[in-house]
């Protein structure tokens, strides 16, 4: 009986309807980068499983796809080894290459593999397929595209300017109104250490987060009950109501976070980026 | 930052969290305003990407389109420009071998000024190339039979209007490039 064709799940086929709006989608990005100085580059589909290990968390790690390697893969192994071992350390032992994940890691790979030719900084634009062994749901596939671009070895906020300016051209000629959320570590990190408690800055920024939803009464009592004291949620209010322009939520910040530097530093980043 | 003369809003959101671990100065995500989905853009600043493969101390900053979700995001607000739903411009009929090597000739030329052509391979009946036309909702068609050979002219059929007249292939290159 002939074979019904199919595709592994969580992948696509792109028939020529499609690839004709991707190539517009991809050729409008590739083009404002180009504008703005990135070259592009490409990394193979798989690279050593070394290299992509243990650099996305453990989880990260299940959701590598790995390549069996080529001829007696099993004898490389002792038949003894098979019982006492985990199927991720006898994986170790059967795949040593693995299909790339993100762009991000492959670049760094990259950048320290050919640090001699290239000057600094760098910026280098990627746009290539990513593969996760996630469980294929709506919206999240097994193969997708992702297209980065990154400067690396500078420090300079102008670099964070023109990202914001590469985002606004790209939506612009695509004809999409956006809004550009902007946030700063150091303003989370200078948050935790005002009110001491470092390990509840997601639990924070999640309860902020549900005010439209929530109210200010339920946003409080949610963190009261994550525990926080009394006292840090008291502190965290001007935090929570921020409101306003740009200008004056900075304006707040800066008095909220007069005590910590690294938060007056976030600020700062962001004052100039805006 | 002044000079930088968006035409997008910027705003600060401390509730943006993205990658926690893995960031270490600004963050920025993109939200579309006229459809309900996810973030279709993101980034920032991190210090210490390649201190993992040995060389610390270097820091970038980067951004990521999600492409599939801006496919979306243009699907809904049906924001493809015309330019993307279209195939080839000109068919060319085959009436035979000697009439389909001519019109390789005229194909040709068409190409070379920029308008994507094609010939049908098989001398198959009218009727059939004609559909194919309709189905590739191919614009303009060539009708080259004996009779043109010898004037070296092209009925030029304009699948729209259903209108048909006799050019040059100079003519049929200008006027499909002045519809364009």
């Amino acid at each position: 009986m002939a074979q019904k064709p199919s595709i592994p799940k969580g992948t696509r086929d792109f028939g020529f309807v499609e690839m004709a709006k991707r190539n517009y989608i991809f050729s409008t990005i590739r083009d404002v980068y180009a504008l703005y100085g990135f070259r592009q580059i490409e990394t193979p589909a798989m690279e050593n499983l070394s290299t992509l290990m243990g650099k996305y968390g453990e989880e990260g790690d299940k959701l590598l796809f790995k390549i069996l390697n080529s001829g007696d893969f099993k004898n490389a192994v002792p038949t003894a080894d098979y019982d006492e071992r985990t199927a991720a350390q006898l994986a170790s032992r059967f795949c040593e290459k693995g299909l790339r994940y993100d762009l991000t890691v492959p670049f760094a790979r990259y950048v320290v593999q050919h640090r001699e030719e290239l000057q600094m900084p760098f910026k280098r634009y990627q746009i290539q397929p990513v593969w996760r062994a996630d469980r294929p749901q709506k919206g999240r596939y097994r193969e997708f595209y992702q297209c980065d671009a990154d400067v690396v070895g500078s420090d300079s906020l102008l670099n964070e300017v023109e990202l914001m300016q590469i985002v606004d051209e790209v939506f612009s000629r695509f004809g999409i109104r956006v809004c550009i959320k902007i946030n700063n570590r150091k303003i989370l990190t200078g948050i935790a250490e005002i009110i001491g408690a470092a390990n509840k800055i997601v639990d924070i920024t999640v309860a902020i987060d549900k005010l439209d939803k929530l109210g200010l009464d339920n946003v409080n009592k949610e963190l009261l009950e994550g525990g926080l004291s009394e006292a840090q949620v008291e502190k965290l209010q001007p935090i929570i109501n921020l409101q306003g322009t740009n200008a004056e939520k900075l304006a707040t910040m800066r008095a909220v976070l007069a005590e910590s530097e690294v938060g007056l530093k976030g600020v700062d980043e962001i004052d100039f980026v805006v | 930052m002044q000079g930088s003369d968006l035409r997008n809003e910027i705003e600060l959101d401390l509730t943006l969290a993205r990658g926690l671990n893995y960031y270490t100065g600004c963050i920025f995500e993109v939200k579309a305003l006229d459809v309900q989905i996810g973030s279709i853009t993101g980034g920032g600043r991190y210090d210490n990407l390649t201190g993992i493969f040995g060389l610390p101390g270097l820091s970038g900053v980067g951004i990521s389109f999600g492409a599939d979700r801006i496919y979306d995001v243009l699907n809904q607000l049906e924001l493809y420009p015309a330019e993307t739903q279209t195939g080839v411009d000109l068919l060319f009929i085959n009436f035979g071998e000697a009439e389909a090597a001519h019109c390789l000739r005229l194909a040709q030329a068409a190409r070379r000024a920029g308008i994507k052509t094609e010939v049908y391979p098989d001398a198959v009946k009218m009727k059939k190339q004609m559909s194919y036309a309709n189905v590739q909702c191919v614009p303009y068609v060539a009708l080259v039979g004996e009779s043109e050979m010898q004037e070296g002219l092209v009925a030029l059929k304009n699948m729209q209007t259903g209108e048909q007249s006799k050019l040059t292939i100079d003519e049929v290159v200008a006027y499909i490039k002045g519809e364009q």
